[in-house]
């Protein structure tokens, strides 16, 4: 019996070192975003409230998992009636759907330095399956000794695809979008 | 590219709906009211697919909400009878539960909030009584001015809207003016073709869940959407002072100015502070 529980017990241990547990930083984190305007150019805006976990398992990578939660009414675009107007009825809905999510569902190794991420986001109340290579940066430990590691990401969606069709068109607002998410958690 | 929507999405659907109601207004009642009951919220439909696409159960949002609005109106042009006994309860029902339709997925946080119950229940009292007035205008008046009522009410309702940050709504109540617009024509010319029983709930009914819906979704200060109600009160007055004129087009203008002028004065002052979209 006491073999038993030691060896749980080293289990255990072994593959709590080999998980690494993150908070993302949301001073470090940005979800930027870009979408073609009638054409003429594309516009970009980023979301200034995030927030979210990761796991990483450096020997273990399937084990990894990323949730990220963003705002919806931190939408900014540089514009104010355009912020206002992207977070009401046409666009976001921000009343009604509060937040972006984004839950990994697999993690795997896909080279040296990056990961093959699958997930679901949920965007406007409807939730779609998404994939994205996640490059990861530097890990270690910033000036005030605290354990950090980030990465960055580029996935393009289908904004009518989650419900937000409204002026979709070439010589409208476009329909795919590309986010780009850029991030650093810190170890707990 | 917004003339191309303007007579895509509201220009287009109100011809159709025009020769429709024209089509069908020589057949007896109750089949004439329920006919154009079902044209009416068909064009809206049709206009706001153009604008959102296919419409969704459940609706994915507020705007998306009011497809489902105007279906349940033309229920109520089908269902009750003109002439019926017991119409103020039912008209109360009805709004009640289309502003359910709309607002049913924030019920949580608004319940919670004693004012937000309280303007909601405010605005469906301003649809209910924007309904009684019809009801009381058509004693006196031409079968022309109530629908040229509804017609500025959407107008502004279209304009504050687009102020307050919301093409898509804006260009629906847009759709349903220059609807009003095209049965104004058929009021004046062809009084007998069209059913007021058929378009009085969605002049005022269907207007009162866009009131709440505007007031939910876009955040718009309660006292300026109950400002749109200004062409019923006008009515009411008229009914009121016994006031009417031999001429229908006579009628309509003098009604119009009166209520057109306030309207375009808040509006005014409204997008002084906020402005058009960017």
């Amino acid at each position: 019996m006491k073999k038993l529980i030691l060896l749980a017990t080293l289990i255990l241990s072994v593959s709590a070192f080999g998980a690494d547990k993150y908070t993302i930083d949301p001073a470090h984190a940005s979800v930027v975003f870009k979408i073609n305007h009638m054409g003429f150019s594309n516009v970009y805006g980023m979301f200034g409230d995030i927030s979210g976990d990761f796991t990483l398992d450096e020997k273990n990578p399937e084990q990894s998992s990323v949730n990220i939660v963003i705002k919806t009414d931190s939408v900014d675009t540089k514009n104010e009636k355009r912020n206002e107007h992207l977070k009401k009825a046409d666009f976001f809905d921000a009343k009604l759907y509060p937040t972006i999510t984004f839950k990994s569902t697999s993690v795997k190794k896909a080279g040296a330095k990056s990961y093959l991420v699958k997930g679901d986001l949920t965007l406007h109340g409807k939730t779609h399956p998404v994939t994205f290579n996640l490059e990861r940066f530097r890990t270690g430990e910033d000036p005030m000794k605290k354990h950090r590691t980030g990465g960055e990401t580029k996935l393009t969606i289908k904004r009518s695809d989650y419900g937000m069709g409204f002026m979709v068109g070439p010589e409208k607002v476009g329909d795919e979008v590309q986010i780009m998410i850029s991030m650093e958690g810190i170890k707990d | 590219m917004l003339i191309e929507m303007f007579l895509k999405t509201a220009a287009a659907p109100a011809v159709v709906v025009a020769l429709l109601f024209f089509f069908f207004g020589s057949q007896p009642e109750p089949w004439r009211s329920r006919t154009q009951s079902v044209i009416l919220a068909a064009g809206f439909i049709f206009s706001a697919y153009l604008l959102s696409g296919r419409p969704a159960w459940p609706p994915p949002g507020g705007a998306a909400s009011l497809i489902w609005v105007a279906i349940w109106f033309a229920l109520y042009g089908w269902l009750v009878p003109a002439h019926s006994g017991v119409k103020t309860v039912y008209r109360g029902i009805w709004i009640i539960a289309g502003v359910a339709m709309v607002v049913w997925q924030l019920r949580v946080s608004l319940l919670n909030s004693e004012m937000h119950a309280r303007n909601i229940l405010a605005l469906i009292c301003v649809g209910w009584g924007m309904w009684g007035a019809l009801e009381r205008s058509i004693r006196i008046s031409h079968a022309l001015t109530p629908v040229a009522m509804g017609m500025v009410t959407f107008t502004a309702a279209s304009l504050l809207f687009l102020f307050k940050s919301s093409l898509l709504m804006s260009q629906m109540m847009t759709a349903m003016a220059v609807i009003c617009g095209a049965l104004s024509l058929i009021a004046w010319f062809f009084p007998r073709r069209i059913s007021l029983h058929a378009v009085f709930p969605f002049l005022s009914g269907f207007m009162g869940v866009c009131l709440v819906t505007a007031y939910v979704f876009l955040d718009i200060n309660p006292w300026l959407l109950v400002s749109l109600a200004i062409p019923f009160l006008a009515l009411l007055a008229k009914d009121l002072f016994g006031w009417a004129s031999t001429s229908a087009l006579t009628d309509a203008l003098v009604m119009l100015v009166i209520s057109a002028i306030p309207l375009a004065y808040i509006l005014w002052k409204v997008s002084l502070t906020s402005g058009p979209l960017y």
